[in-house]
């Protein structure tokens, strides 16, 4: 376990990331006090861009787990494995980050279940400490540990929520999409197109986000503004980028693709 | 040279014939060559001395001057051959006139070589509709061509000719033999009868369209009016515009292409505009104002409000451009005609296209004057009424108020009537509401009990396969009521049976443990899972660790709509009980209605019956959110039995609210004591096949029907209707028993 090198989940090249406000300011002043954060906002408007962000600015290795509904507990904290000598203990993810202190990041934390969370919140309080319990080992965070979460309040089911107790373990951070005019230049950056059609662009992406709770779960994500960028910015036709990049992945309602042609026409013409 | 010369004189010896022959001769002459002239002359005199008094003669002599010019040489004798031939040899002599009355309408509606067509089409109508009673010399005249004739703008204007023989073959199939009926379908009176042109009409509906122009008006500017569709050709409103008024859009039911853009994107751009209006307009104090200003202060205040929806969405200006006219700028002459409209068109264009035609000096003028205020980017109305003013009085003329006015091409079809700019501080009857004159005369005309409007439902024809649009029409209504004690002693009755129900319910209330497998910690080992993993340990691969079960309680989410057939039937006592079927009917539902009450399920009771397909009755007895209380329980002490069975418009309509319901499973439990039948259906099987196809549009919409029939006969048509959903209880008097039970054993 000696040999185990956690500098290779530090992050390289500096992820670009545009600040809507003081939101670095937040989760540096929340990071010096290990502070546990959650992040929450719609789909692609930044949250994991963030997060690695700020891990590169902080100069932090960071280990990010995605969620699903079949993560177990031991895909977390580790497990036994066998090998041809008997049985070998491996660590999990957040065991990794606990005990050689990097930022663990559970993305989409919902997807899993709520009764695996719960491993979760020795780490999260006063202990900052882990039970092994397979293994029989506690296990003291490592200083520069901390623990970040994210998840999408967009398509919260009544089923899909987290335990109060779980909640109120961390310190809370909203995102949502940036202003119109930051996420054009977001896009401009991002993507190489010029900042006329970025401007549109984000005026479609509006418009997608009007119809949310009306036949679309969630609207266009900056994430996908940038994809449409840069077909546009690699020589396809708008409307054509526009449909790959805006239409096509939010919906298979016809209807409203036959709207959002209205909206594409209305606003490129 | 006096005008006596100029013309022959006709050949007739009624005094109005001449009459009429001298104010068209004139026209007469002018439009046709001489060819026709001859025609036009012979086809007059023929037609006054065929017996048929002065009638024929003047409607000919007035409206063939005009048919003869646009089908041109032998056309008029073609009429007249078809008129005499065809009409007047058969018993249908009174409908010549309005035969001949038609090709006014005609010329302007079908091409100059479909004229055979035309004549083909009322021969065709003819012949199908006249018809004579075997063995009596006597053959009756066509009961419907007056009625159709009436019609034929309507028709021609808005449909194909096939689809005119659509038409007229569906009313043929359904009416032929019931002369009322077929008059009242012929002349478009009747719901079925335009559901039918509805459905033939060149266009897109409106109705069709709804959820995307809805979604587009959300999606750009955040809005969320309503829509109440008019129709111009039913209502005879051709020139009635779109406007918004009480955040309700009110625009015409159907748009066909126009320019080159389809109809969806019509009303996407008149959406556009009334929400520009909405957005950029404030009102404008009328009343000093006069209506040629007001005219002109709109087409500037439209041009505003449009120049600055078209910063935020640009791609608005291609589509507005493309649906306003371009006219040629001197096809008005102003010595002859009032040029207002043709101007104000000019004016309309020119505002918005930077690459307009257009020449005249201050319409270039004004043009800039706008652009002008446009640039500043601060403008109100108000800017638009002084643009307006002058605009006007720069360029107005004598000719102005002439009667005669230039309309072609000067119509914007997706603009409203801009009453939102006027302030009227005044009463005026400028306004033209249609909507309250409507709605005042259904008032008017509808006695008291129907206040609710009717549901149309399509009825299955399954001789022809095909639908028979909005055929029955289902009255809802809340049941009548009395006194509750009734049910109750009912349940005291039965109190043995409540009791052995209530051991039944206790048993189901714990409702159902589902097992989710795959957990790696869980209340039990799951042994397959488990040896498996052991395999693998011995094999040296890596084992699943989730070898457990878990259990998770299943929650019970179940809407349930009893349907009940309340026809006469019912009323027959049975066996030797001295009980009618209602009765024990009565004695089902309530238990039912209890042990459901028990369950907490999602429940509903309603009844039907039926009395022709115009008088479809639906009562309804429990409402889903309704609890078992008192006001449920006189409803149902005052079940009635009485009328036919219409079974497949009830569980539509009943399907309409049960489908509303947010649940899992949805069960609709029909209760009848007989085969569907109404007195209006001579064939049994139709409505048989009618109810089966309500049954699979139910089913196919995720819902579950399931009959219980109280005939013992039943199993002759129900697996007809039902398939294998059903049963049939022969022991009636055990129904109160069996009805609850069955209805616990579909739902575990």
């Amino acid at each position: 376990m000696s040999d185990f090198d956690i500098n290779q989940f530090k992050i390289k090249l500096e992820p670009f990331y545009e600040a809507q406000s003081n939101e670095a300011e937040l989760y540096t002043a929340a990071y010096n006090a290990r502070l546990p954060v959650m992040v929450k906002g719609p789909t692609g408007c930044g949250k994991s861009r963030f997060i690695e962000h700020m891990a590169y600015k902080l100069g932090k290795p960071i280990i990010t787990v995605s969620c699903n509904e079949d993560i177990t507990a031991s895909d977390l904290i580790g497990r036994y494995l066998l090998d041809a000598n008997g049985t070998r203990w491996v660590d999990g993810p957040l065991t990794l980050a606990a005990r050689h202190g990097a930022i663990c990041y559970l993305d989409e934390i919902v997807e899993a279940r709520q009764d695996t969370m719960v491993v979760i919140h020795s780490l999260t309080d006063h202990r900052r400490e882990l039970m092994l319990d397979k293994k029989g080992e506690l296990v003291k965070a490592h200083p520069d540990f901390q623990l970040v979460i994210s998840y999408n309040p967009g398509y919260q089911s009544l089923m899909k929520d987290l335990k109060q107790s779980t909640k109120q373990r961390f310190t809370g951070m909203d995102f949502d999409y940036a202003s119109a005019e930051l996420e054009a230049s977001i896009v401009t950056t991002e993507s190489g197109v010029d900042a006329d059609t970025a401007a549109k662009l984000v005026k479609l992406a509006q418009t997608t986000r009007n119809l949310v709770g009306h036949g679309l779960d969630e609207g266009a994500s900056t994430r996908l503004l940038n994809y449409a960028g840069t077909l546009i910015a690699s020589g396809v036709e708008v409307k054509d980028a526009c449909h790959m990049a805006l239409v096509c992945p939010i919906t298979d309602d016809v209807e409203v693709r036959t709207t959002m042609g209205g909206a594409i026409d209305a606003i490129f013409g | 040279m006096t005008k006596e010369i100029l013309y022959q004189p006709l050949d007739c010896s009624f005094e109005s014939v001449q009459e009429v022959f001298s104010l068209n001769i004139e026209q007469a002459t002018e439009k046709l060559s001489e060819k026709s002239l001859s025609e036009y002359y012979k086809g007059a005199e023929f037609l006054s001395k065929i017996g048929q008094g002065d009638k024929l003669s003047i409607a000919f002599l007035k409206t063939m001057p005009w048919a003869g010019e646009y089908f041109g040489d032998g056309s008029i004798k073609k009429i007249v051959d078809f008129a005499y031939n065809k009409i007047c040899r058969t018993p249908n002599k009174p409908a010549v006139e309005g035969f001949l009355d038609s090709f006014i309408i005609v010329v302007e509606h079908i091409n100059k070589d479909q004229l055979d067509e035309y004549l083909d089409l009322i021969e065709y109508h003819l012949s199908e509709t006249t018809f004579s009673i075997h063995g009596i010399h006597d053959t009756h005249a066509s009961p419907s061509l007056k009625a159709m004739l009436g019609n034929m703008r309507l028709l021609l204007e808005q449909l194909e000719f096939n689809g005119i023989y659509e038409w007229i073959n569906y009313g043929l199939r359904y009416f032929r033999d019931h002369p009322e009926r077929q008059e009242e379908y012929f002349s478009l009176s009747t719901a079925d009868s335009k559901a039918v042109f509805q459905r033939q009409r060149k266009g897109l509906l409106f109705s069709d369209i709804e959820r995307p122009i809805n979604l587009f008006q959300r999606a750009l500017w955040k809005t969320d009016f309503m829509y109440a569709p008019y129709s111009p050709d039913f209502e005879k409103l051709e020139h009635f515009h779109p406007y918004l008024e009480d955040d309700v859009i009110r625009l015409p039911d159907i748009y066909e292409e126009l320019n080159g853009v389809n109809a969806c994107r019509r009303y996407m751009a008149l959406v556009a505009h009334l929400i520009a209006h909405h957005q950029f307009t404030t009102k404008i104090v009328a009343d000093n104002v006069s209506p040629q200003q007001r005219f002109f202060t709109e087409v500037f205040e439209d041009a505003r409000v449009e120049y600055l929806a078209i910063q935020e969405y640009p791609g608005l200006k291609r589509l507005w451009l493309s649906l306003i006219p371009i006219v040629d700028e001197f096809d008005c002459d102003d010595t002859q005609q009032s040029c207002l409209r043709h101007r104000a068109i000019m004016l309309t264009r020119a505002l918005i296209d930077d690459n307009h035609p257009y020449k005249n000096p201050i319409i270039l003028e004004y043009v800039e004057k706008f652009k002008v205020l446009m640039a500043k980017g601060v403008s109100t109305s108000s800017d638009s009424l002084s643009l307006g003013l002058g605009y006007l009085i720069k360029t107005r003329s004598a000719s102005d108020a002439l009667g005669k006015i230039y309309f072609k091409n000067t119509e914007v079809t997706y603009r409203d009537d801009n009453r939102s700019i006027w302030l009227f501080i005044e009463e005026f009857d400028e306004e033209d509401n249609i909507f309250e004159r409507q709605k005042k005369s259904e008032d008017e005309d509808e006695d008291q009990v129907e206040v609710i409007p009717p549901h149309y439902y399509d009825e299955w024809d399954y001789a022809h396969k095909s639908y028979k649009p909005d055929w029955a029409a289902v009255y809802e209504r809340l049941h009548t009521h009395t006194d509750a004690s009734k049910i109750d002693r009912i349940l005291e009755k039965h109190s043995a049976l409540v009791k052995q129900l209530k051991k039944v319910l206790d048993l189901l209330k714990p409702q159902n443990k589902k097992r989710i497998r795959y957990q790696e910690e869980g209340a039990e080992l799951d042994l397959d899972i488990a040896l498996r993993s052991v395999i693998d340990i011995k094999n040296g691969t890596q084992p699943d660790t989730r070898i457990n079960v878990d259990f998770e309680h299943d929650s019970r989410s179940v809407s349930v709509l009893l349907l009940l057939d309340l026809s006469q039937s019912l009323n027959e006592v049975v066996g030797d009980t001295g009980q009618t079927i209602l009765e024990l009917s009565q004695e089902a539902v309530s238990l039912l209605a209890w042990a459901v009450e028990q369950l907490g399920d999602n429940f509903a009771i309603a009844g039907f019956n039926s009395d022709t397909r115009q008088k479809v009755m639906y009562y309804h007895i429990k409402g889903y959110s309704e609890h078992w209380d008192e006001a449920v329980k006189s409803r149902l002490a005052d079940l009635k039995a009485e009328l036919s069975t219409r079974m497949g418009a009830a569980i539509r309509h009943g399907a309409h609210y049960l489908d509303m319901q947010q649940s899992d499973k949805k069960l609709m439990l029909i209760l009848t004591d007989g085969e569907p039948a109404d007195i209006d259906m001579h064939d049994p099987k139709a409505l048989i096949q009618d109810a089966h196809k309500a049954v699979q549009e139910v089913q196919q919409k995720g819902m579950y029907p399931y009959c219980i029939s109280l005939d013992k006969k039943a199993d002759e048509y129900i697996a007809d209707i039902f398939g294998n959903n059903y049963s049939v209880i022969d022991r009636i008097e055990s129904l109160p028993k069996e009805l609850p039970q069955l209805f616990l054993s579909l739902t575990k």
